[in-house]
């Protein structure tokens, strides 16, 4: 995620990204990687992950890793939905979503 | 697009269907007091309910065509689950293949669904309640309740699935210090929400 950051900034879309584990996992992370985009913290309220529909579908209390594309009429237009634990989508991936929308 | 809310609404429905068909199955087997469990037998039990119940109560017939409007609604609308009720052992496994089936015809059923359970309580009180004279007033709300269910139906079928979904706003605290809400966006420019819960 990191390292497509500058390709996201050409696309002009906005990172939010939403952690719902604790606190330790992402401050380590931002601080160890120098992360540039928000990270959001939920302080584990599962109510956002469960209005979409990402929380605790592996029956862990944690939301899925997931990717949600909300168009600038705020509505989603792409989204990917972790399947598994180790489920990822590669940047490449979400660029390629991301430019569709323009 | 909504494939998680959409399986969860066909779990919903398909847990809604089951509980209709078997309350309707417990109504229709305390009136007849016989182990009638197929659908089949079920529809044509009615008649005999209402055969039974004009003999047995003094009360007029009102009660009786609440039975027969649940019956028939339930068999109408319900015929691809109503078939394997039979099978109690997996009825919600056929009642997801029926409502799965399409996935924009499976949300109207649940007010029928209601409808039928909320009819079928009603004429099950009405049924128990034959001799006592208060047994009349409770059919009509039920025979009410039953007649916007069919019209209701292919205005809900015709109706076009939505497109895309308004994205859930969200305002949340950023380790980095500020606010963030989705909304803000809105106009503006795309957003990438992320969920993660590890490195990636």
């Amino acid at each position: 995620m990191q390292r497509a950051k500058a390709e996201f900034d050409a696309t002009g879309v906005q990172i939010l990204a939403i952690s719902t584990d604790n606190l330790n996992g992402p401050l380590a992370m931002a601080a160890r990687d120098g992360l540039e985009f928000p990270i959001l913290f939920t302080a584990l309220d599962p109510s956002i992950p469960q209005a979409y529909g990402v929380f605790n579908l592996f029956g862990d209390g944690l939301a899925s890793a997931s990717v949600f594309l909300i168009d600038k009429q705020g509505e989603i237009a792409w989204k990917s939905i972790g399947k598994n634990y180790t489920h990822q989508v590669f940047p490449e991936e979400i660029i390629e979503q991301v430019k569709k929308l323009n | 697009m909504g494939a998680v809310f959409g399986r969860k609404n066909r779990v919903l429905i398909a847990i809604s269907f089951v509980a209709a068909l078997l309350l309707l199955t417990v109504a229709c087997g305390d009136n007849l007091s016989g182990p009638s469990l197929t659908s089949g037998q079920q529809v044509g039990a009615a008649p005999s309910a209402e055969a039974e119940q004009p003999s047995s109560a003094p009360t007029p017939g009102a009660a009786t065509p609440a039975a027969v409007a649940a019956v028939g609604s339930e068999s109408k609308s319900n015929t691809p689950p109503a078939t394997a009720t039979g099978a109690e052992s997996k009825p919600d496994a056929s009642a997801a293949q029926a409502t799965g089936a399409d996935s924009k015809s499976d949300t109207p059923p649940p007010p029928i669904a209601t409808a039928v359970s909320k009819s079928d309580t009603s004429s099950a009180v009405a049924a128990t309640e034959t001799a006592t004279p208060t047994g009349t007033p409770v059919p009509a709300p039920a025979a009410v309740s039953e007649t916007p269910a069919p019209t209701s139906l292919p205005v809900l079928v015709n109706t076009p699935g939505p497109v895309a979904m308004l994205a859930p706003d969200f305002t949340l605290p950023s380790i980095q210090g500020p606010e963030y809400t989705l909304s803000e966006y809105r106009g503006k420019q795309p957003v990438l929400v992320v969920f993660y819960r590890a490195y990636w």
